[in-house]
């Protein structure tokens, strides 16, 4: 079975994101506190990482870079309400974003989306819950 | 049929040459079925980037995806961008529609809209 891991400071999204991706047979793990994501993805081997961008204690994308240091071969999907999140009105960020989404590793989804939005972006990503 | 993992590499595949013309991918869902790929959403480049989109850039964009091995077809569906027949094919850009977000169907999951559960 796919393991999924969902990262949020938002718990009605996190809850959300559980039930549905759940009911589509994929085995997830929901936590609000970006510091545990480290020592979660240490445990447990994710297929995939789902990130909001916008969180308090530490963004999606700090988090993204701290686990592609270390090279565990997942997959990361962003989460935004920001249309500009990935605004590269600079060369910096240009390079930035394509360090980021280059690989075809990662891909992004805006706030707000549909069940099959999201369905279609995992499965994209993964494959469906059981191959 | 392409084997699920096969499936996951052509999406990879199709991502990376999106990213590399600078598209936001955000707006767009990628859906392979068979020796097809299908694009649909809104066709644009990230925000911020000055370089416009241009017919002769989708059509490259299109040529490269449909040289993913093992890819017969490519269509694209958008709200910005409509292939027409006049002269061969060729993409022209179109008056965005403004409810390519509110007015799709479908649950919302999050943002806005409050959470159902199906």
């Amino acid at each position: 079975m796919k393991k999924i891991l969902a990262v949020d400071d938002d718990a009605t999204i996190l809850r959300g994101l559980k039930i549905i991706l759940e009911q589509k047979g994929y085995d997830v793990t929901v936590t609000s506190k970006p510091d545990e994501v480290v020592e979660l993805t240490e445990k447990i081997n994710f297929d995939l990482v789902i990130l909001d961008v916008r969180m308090p204690v530490k963004s999606g994308v700090e988090i993204f870079d701290e686990l592609k240091k270390k090279n565990l071969g997942m997959r990361f999907l962003f989460i935004t309400a920001y249309l500009k999140s990935f605004s590269v009105n600079s060369s910096k960020m240009l390079e930035r974003w394509q360090q980021t989404l280059a690989d075809g590793e990662s891909d992004v989804l805006y706030k707000p989306f549909t069940l099959d939005d999201l369905y279609l972006k995992v499965q994209g990503m993964i494959g469906p819950a059981r191959s | 049929m392409h084997k699920p993992l096969q499936r996951v590499e052509i999406y990879r595949q199709t991502r990376v040459i999106l990213v590399r013309q600078l598209i936001d991918i955000g707006r767009l869902c990628i859906t392979v079925t068979g020796h097809h790929i299908h694009l649909k959403g809104s066709l644009h480049r990230l925000p911020g980037v000055t370089m416009r989109l241009t017919p002769a850039i989708i059509h490259e964009m299109f040529g490269a995806i449909r040289r993913i091995p093992g890819i017969a077809r490519v269509d694209g569906n958008f709200d910005n961008w409509k292939l027409v027949n006049e002269q061969g094919q060729v993409w022209v850009e179109s008056q965005v529609n403004a409810t390519s977000l509110a007015g799709r169907s479908g649950t919302f999951v999050a943002g806005s809209h409050s959470l159902e559960q199906k």
